[in-house]
Order: structure tokens, then sequence, then C-alpha cells
């Protein structure tokens, strides 16, 4: 493990390494951000650096992430798993920006995304943000051809080129038969399979996934890996996946396990995903008393 | 009940929630319907000449249909509730709140077809007695109004079409996708609502259209009176002559100016009746005498009007009225002196307008004199006609307004027999009748609504129909309100409630379309929809709510009203059109009042669905 010491702000220390950042301090500019997350080869797709947040209930305060430090380069396939309460959500919500977090800092593509005003927010997740939901989130009264179409639609104009890119997606994924069936019409691996196409229309710089198997059976959760895999082998996707399924997270470059609003550990696949998945599996059962 | 809950429990709580939300607004609405009633009459008193005489009173009985109406509409809501719980299978009554109505396969046709019902259901509604008459020779039968029926579904049509499919924009073909995707899945609850808001919409219309029409046309009509006063007096009972008039004008501080008189006789005319026998077929029979004709010589014409008229022998003029829905009589070949039984051939020649003596017909003096022998006092007539000049009175039309009353009470107390007639009881054709043996039909009609007694001189049905009605044109312009009020009141009643119903269902409506998308809007802003793309969603939606029905239900009552003021002349009067542009104004207003509502109802969503912006 490489540990690079640098120098940050006055009095305050960066360590960098391939598998995480410890930022001492939160105030940095724009350009100090650039500036520290650029690595060799390039900057990371996706930057958090000591994020922490809390809920208050009453007079009572739940702290859930403890300074949670991770990053994902371009291309990578990361899974976050841990057991309830762990913080996997909230993770996923204060990247793409729906809840504020107390301290910290978070960088997409050495943007920084915090300050950033309602609008301008709105058009990072448009232009630069691709999400799959648990429950699919099409709209009912849209084809899955117009699902897809969604984003574009969104962001203002939907071009012959988007339309374009919209038919090759459903032909990418298999799901080009189904193109002007409504989602009530279709089978729950379809329609994730249309989450998935949706949120690479506008060729975005990450792809958040929250829990995409966790409403399909084996057969369609295999299905959607597999776009996920397709997605990252043809069109070189950045996938940022939260999951309690261990076969999911076994596909993925890297699996971040959170447990108490920490990064617990980190583990890479460097094998067969069959032993990738016993790994994962290993740690569940180290993590003793967890229900993950 | 999925957790347990017994359904003996859940029954009575159901009623009693069912009992509160529709015993607690009926209650109020029993109690403030008086008051706003007591509203709507004082604004309307400002209208009315006569304030004292006129009063507003309430009856006990409207308690008991309000009572009536409360107990069976909680009784509906009960049977309802009560079949609703007695469901045993929760799997039903969990799909019953799951179930969308999603309406798919709304084709391109829809919008020509739904133009085509409607314009098919009013003008078939509105023609099949003519069609059947021509066509068939029969009176048309009661279910051909069912014919109307079809401007329903061309209507719903209409709505499909413009919430779903709408106008797709060939450059922009997303543009407007994600709001009609929302209201397409809304199903046909919305589409419903918007239909039944469109008949709303064109009810309350329906019933203020009457009221500018109406008062246009009396405006019009008073106001094109060759003179200020008119009558017909009477040679057998003890009518005013000049020189009372003028006294009495006197007393009033007015003078007798233009002062105009003509002698007029009652003679009978003969005609072809329609009539309809028991099969319901029309059947047409010829009658020398079939009703009265009220005849003025050329030079009585003369003399009311200035206008020297050529008449030949044998030949008769018609005066009617520029406003008239109908032609002249031209039909008339036989006239007939009903004391002597003399009779006149006679031919059509022209006709003169004259508001005053509309429905006079103008014979040559010869053929005037000759037919006149013989006529008992009865049958004579004096038409008199004069202005008054108020210069001299400090009230001015105060004083000419109560100069008519004391005239009318004058006419009316030497009114009695024969002069007390209603308008439509021809004497002459009851004289023929009786002659030959021969039941008068109008002898069947209730007494009361033929002849009137001096007891009934102050109802709406005898200034309506009183044969011997005199025209003061201050009168009848102030009394226009009076005469109508209950008619008006009804109408303007009819329209509020309208209004009020239509605009409650917008607002639920559109709440309820904003607590159904709630989910959509979220999943929306993980998408990437910022606050002005939601907003236009949202405003695309409730506009179309809004809107829609409005213009849908407006336009087409006008073109309604526009097809039935074209056929019954085949012409748009003057103060019909001046009375369908107060129409328009008063739409205007309506439309106003519609905008305001949807602008709070915008805020409010806005509101709901967390969405901030200026714009509202």
């Amino acid at each position: 493990m490489t540990a690079v010491s640098r120098s940050l702000l006055p009095g305050s220390t960066l360590m960098l390494n391939t598998d995480f950042v410890n930022l001492k301090s939160y105030e940095n500019k724009n350009a100090d951000v650039l500036a520290l997350t650029e690595k060799k080869g390039g900057m990371h797709m996706l930057y958090v650096s000591e994020l922490h947040k809390s809920y208050r209930t009453g007079s009572r305060t739940y702290e859930v992430l403890k300074g949670v430090s991770l990053n994902v380069e371009k291309g990578e396939f990361v899974a976050v798993m841990g057991p309830s309460g762990s913080g996997k959500s909230t993770l996923l919500n204060c990247i793409s920006c729906f809840i504020p977090y107390e301290s910290g800092l978070i960088t997409l593509s050495g943007e920084k995304l915090s300050g950033l005003s309602e609008e301008a927010l709105a058009k990072v997740r448009n232009e630069k943000l691709g999400f799959v939901f648990q429950d699919f989130m099409l709209l009912d009264g849209l084809t899955v051809r117009e699902n897809i179409l969604l984003p574009r639609i969104i962001h203002g104009e939907v071009t012959a080129d988007g339309e374009k890119n919209a038919d090759r997606l459903l032909k990418l994924f298999g799901i080009d038969a189904i193109r002007d069936k409504y989602p009530a019409e279709i089978s729950g691996g379809e329609k994730q399979r249309t989450a998935v196409a949706r949120a690479l229309i506008n060729n975005p710089l990450l792809i958040l996934a929250d829990e995409p198997t966790g409403n399909l059976d084996s057969r369609s959760s295999r299905a959607v890996i597999d776009s996920f895999m397709e997605a990252r082998h043809s069109l070189d996707a950045t996938i940022f996946m939260v999951t309690y399924d261990s076969f999911a997270a076994s596909f993925c470059d890297r699996v971040i396990i959170l447990k108490d609003g920490t990064v617990f550990r980190t583990l890479e696949n460097k094998g067969s995903r069959p032993e990738f998945q016993g790994q994962l599996l290993n740690m569940i059962k180290e993590m003793s008393g967890d229900d993950i | 009940m999925a957790l347990g809950a017994g359904k003996r429990s859940l029954a009575g709580q159901l009623f009693r929630e069912l009992f509160t939300a529709m015993a607690v607004p009926a209650l109020s609405g029993i109690v403030l319907g008086p008051l706003f009633t007591l509203g709507i009459w004082q604004i309307f008193r400002l209208f009315l000449p006569d304030k004292e005489g006129t009063v507003l009173s309430f009856t006990p009985f409207s308690l008991i249909i309000c009572a009536g109406f409360l107990g069976a509409s909680l009784l509906l809501c009960f049977l309802f509730a009560i079949r609703f719980i007695s469901r045993t299978n929760i799997l039903d009554v969990v799909n019953e709140q799951r179930k969308s109505e999603p309406i798919r396969d709304v084709r391109s046709w829809y919008l020509p077809a739904g133009i085509f019902l409607i314009v098919f259901g009013a003008a078939a509604g509105y023609g099949h007695p003519w069609f059947f008459k021509a066509v068939f020779g029969i009176f048309s039968p009661v279910w051909a109004n069912l014919l109307y029926l079809s401007i329903l579904p061309g209507i719903y049509l209409i709505i499909l079409f413009l919430v779903i499919l709408g106008k797709r924009s060939r450059k922009h073909p997303y543009r407007k996708i994600i709001p009609r995707s929302m209201m397409k899945f809304q199903g046909r609850q919305t589409v419903n609502n918007m239909l039944i808001m469109t008949l709303l919409t064109a009810r309350a219309c329906f019933a203020m259209f009457y009221i500018p029409l109406l008062a246009s046309g009396n405006f019009f009509a008073t106001n094109a009176w060759e003179k200020d006063f008119s009558m017909r007096l009477r040679a057998d009972q003890d009518m005013p002559d000049r020189e009372e008039i003028e006294q009495l004008a006197e007393e009033y501080r007015l003078t007798v100016e233009n002062w105009a008189e003509a002698p007029m006789i009652v003679l009978g005319e003969d005609g072809t009746g329609e009539d309809i026998d028991e099969n319901g077929k029309y059947v047409y029979q010829y009658h020398e005498v079939i009703s009265d004709c009220i005849a003025i010589s050329a030079s009585g014409y003369e003399a009311l009007t200035g206008e020297h008229l050529d008449l030949s022998p044998g030949t008769y003029d018609e005066c009617i009225s520029q406003d008239s829905a109908y032609g002249p009589d031209t039909g008339t070949t036989l006239i007939t002196n009903m004391v002597t039984g003399a009779a006149l051939d006679v031919t059509y020649g022209t006709f003169h307008y004259s508001h005053t003596l509309s429905g006079f017909t103008v014979l040559n003096d010869e053929d005037f004199a000759r037919i006149s022998e013989g006529l008992d006092d009865s049958w004579k007539e004096t038409f008199v006609q004069f202005d008054a000049d108020d210069a001299d009175s400090p009230y001015g039309p105060e004083d000419e307004y109560r100069f008519s009353q004391a005239l009318r009470e004058r006419l009316v107390a030497a009114s009695s027999g024969a002069g007390m007639d209603s308008s439509y009881y021809s004497r002459a054709a009851k004289t023929y009748c009786d002659v030959h043996g021969e039941i008068y039909w109008a002898d069947n009609e209730p007494a009361s609504s033929v002849h009137f007694s001096r007891e009934d001189a102050d109802s709406f049905q005898f200034w309506s129909l009183w044969k011997y009605k005199p025209y003061f044109r201050v009168m009848e312009q102030n009394n226009f309100f009076m005469n109508m009020a209950i008619l008006f009141l009804t109408f303007l009643f009819m329209a509020v409630i309208c209004y009020t119903a239509a605009l409650i269902i917008s607002y639920t409506r559109s709440i309820t379309v904003a607590l159904s998308n709630r989910q959509v809007y979220e999943d929306l802003i993980h998408l990437g929809a910022g606050n002005e793309f939601r907003f236009r969603s949202v405003r695309q939606q409730l506009s179309k709510i809004y809107s829609l029905p409005t213009i849908l239900g407006m336009t087409a009552i006008t073109l309604f009203f526009l097809m039935i003021l074209f056929a019954n002349d085949g012409r748009i009067s003057l103060s019909e059109g001046v009375g369908m542009g107060v129409c328009m104004v008063i739409m205007l207003i309506l439309g106003a009042i519609i905008f305001l509502f949807y602008r709070r109802t915008l805020k409010t969503v806005c509101r709901m669905l967390d969405i901030r912006t200026s714009r509202v």
C-alpha cells in the first residue's frame, strides 16, 4: 500500500492511497479539490472523503455516517454492502445530493457537488448521474422506449442521436421487442433492464444503483447484473451499487463493507466470481452478530 | 381489516365518519342557504322599481325539501358503505385501492368523431320535430329527445383526445409527454370528472344566457316602439277618451303629445289548422274562421303611422315587428264579419314594419267600411298611441312611470267579460264553433288560463297574456326585472350552484392528481427534473383540468344558443346579437374567476409537491 503525504493547507496533511483518502480539512476551494483528487493517470470519478451525516429525532442525534471515505475510478463496478443501519442508503442519498451532510467532501469527476444551487444539482443528476432504483421508478404512462428517453425529455430535447442511442440500448439489453409496451405489461427483470438503459441514455459519468436486484428473483437479478456488465464493457460505464445481495456484489471489481457508519473493509475481486462470493460470505460471517 | 380489526368496529367508525362528512356540510348549507338567498335578493332589489311591494318570503316547506335531500344522500352513502364493508375478501379491498384505470388506445379519430357526435346530437335533438313532421308526417316521439344524449359521448371523446393524445408537435413530440402520461394513468376518473365539469359549465351558461338575451330583447323591443304609449280600447266598455287621458297626464305633470288614433275591428279569418290525431299523425283541416283578424283601414294606418298606402280592393297588408321570429300571415283568403256573417275574399298584398301595430291587418278603406257594417260595439275598438313629455315634471321618468300605472289601473278597472280574455282566446273562432255546434279547443283549457279577472291584475300571467295589455314603454322597461324576478332568480341560482360545483370538482381533482403523482414527482427529482420542469408539468395538468371543461362547456352552449336563435327565424337579430355579446362578457368574467381559482389551486399543489417557484 503506497502512502503519500502532501501539504494541503497550512497545518493540514493529506494521506492518499489507492483505496481511500483521509482528509484533515474540509474547507477546500474547488481548485484545491481538483488538485487533491488528481492522481496518477487522471482523477477519481467519484471521491468521497470524511463524510459525516447525522439525523436528529427529538432531542437525540444519531450519527449515521462517521467519516466515510472512498473513491471509484472510471469504468469500475463497485458495490457497497453492510448490515441494516450501516448507512448504505444514506451514503447513496448524500452522493446523489438528495440529503445534506454536515461535513466531508464529495466530488464527481473533480467537480464539488456541495454548494450547488438546486437547479444546478438537478442538471448534475440529469446529465452526469444515472439512477437505478430497487422499485424501478418507471413512469406507468410511458412505454419502455419513452421511459428510456425520460432523462433526455427532462433535459429538454430529444435529438435524433438521442433516439438512436435509445434504440441501441434497447437492443443492447435485449428489450427491443417490448419497446412499445407499458411497465405494467412487462416483467420485473425487464423493468430493471429498462431502468438500466434509462440510466445510461445521457452517457452519465456515474451510475448509482440502489438495491437494483432487491425486488427480483434470481433469474431476473442475473439479467440485471448482466446488463450492468454489458454497460461496463460496451459503454465503459462506471457503476456504484448499494446491495444486500452477495451474488450481485460478487460481479463487482470491489466491494466496500460499511459497518456502523464507517468503512469496515474493502474487498477486491482478484479471482473467480464464485471465489469472490465466498470471500464476501466469509466477511459476512466475520461480522458476527450482524444481520447483513 | 388486514391487521385483524373486526367488520363491526370498522363499520361503526366508517358510519360515524360518513355521517359527519355528510351532515355537517348539509346542515351548514341549510343554515347558510337562506342567507345566501337573501344576499342575492338584496342585489336583485337594486333593479326593482317597486321595492316595497315586492318581498322575498321563506316557506318552511323549503326546509322539508332540504331535509329530504339530506336524508336521501345519507341513505345512498350508507348503502354504499354497507356494500363496501360486506366484502369479506380482504384482497378485493386491497386491489380496489390499488386499481388504476389507465386509458390506452386513444385514436386520432376521437376528435372528429367527438365533434360529429356533438353536432349530430345538438342538431338531431333540436331538429327532430321538424324531421318527423316533414318526413313521416307525425308528431315527434318522446324518445327522440334522447338524440341529445349523443352529445355526451361526443364531449367524452374530445376530452379523451385532448387530455391523452392532444396535438403532438412534430418538432417536439416529447414536449408534453410526461404530464400527458400522468393524466393518462389517472385513469377514466379524471376524464369522467372533466365531462361532469363540462356539463356543469354548460348548464350554468345555459342558465346565465337567458337573462341577457331576454333583457336585450326587451330593451330593443321597447325602444323600437313608435310611441311611448299604445293601447287597444274596446268600444263596448267605459274606456278613457283623449280628454281623460290628457287630464290624467296633467296630474303627473306630463303633456300628451303626438296623439294618434284609428278605429279597429275584430273579424274572423280563415286558415288551415294543424292538429295531431290519436296516432300522433299531423292532421290538417281548413276552417272558415280559425282566429281573430284585427283589422284597420288604410286611412287609419296612415293616421297612426303617417304612411299612405294604396291598397286595391280585396287585398290586405300585414304589419309585423322587425324582431318578429315569424313572417307575415300570407295565407288568409277569407275574412268574416262575425255578427252578420258577411265574408270578403282577400289576397295577401305585402307587409309593413311596425312594432306597435304588429299582427294587425290593413284593409282597403272601402273593404274596411263594407265588412264593418252590422258589427256591434263588442267587435269594435279604437287603437290609441301617444308620447308623454315630462319636461315640466321635476321627477321626469318617475312621474311617467306613475302615470302609466294609473292609466293601467284605469284600463283594468274598465275591462270585464271578453275584455279580460287571454291573447290566445279567439272570440271569432269561439263564435264560429258555437254557431256550427263545435267545441272550441280553448274552452277545454282551464278557465283561469284563458279568462282573467281583476284579481289577477297583478299576476305575471295576466300581464304576459292579457289580450288588451297596453304597451307603456316606461312601465315595460321598469317592470321587466320584477316580472321576470322569479325566472331570473331561478336561473341565477342554477348558474351559481353549477359553477360552484364545477369549481369544487376542479379543485378536488387537481389535488387528487397532485397526491397521486407525488411519488412520480419525487422520482423525477432523482432523474434530474428541476423545479421549473416539475412546475411546467403540474401546470400543464392543472390547466387542462380547469381550461378544457370551461372552454368546451362555454363553446358548446354558445354554439347551441346560436343554433337556436338562428333556427327561430333564419337570422341572428340585432337584439340577439347584442344579447350574445353580453353573454360573451359574462363568460369572460366567469373565465377570469375560474382562472383565479386555478392559480390558487396551482399554488396549493406546488406547495404540496414541494415545487419551489416564484411563478405562482
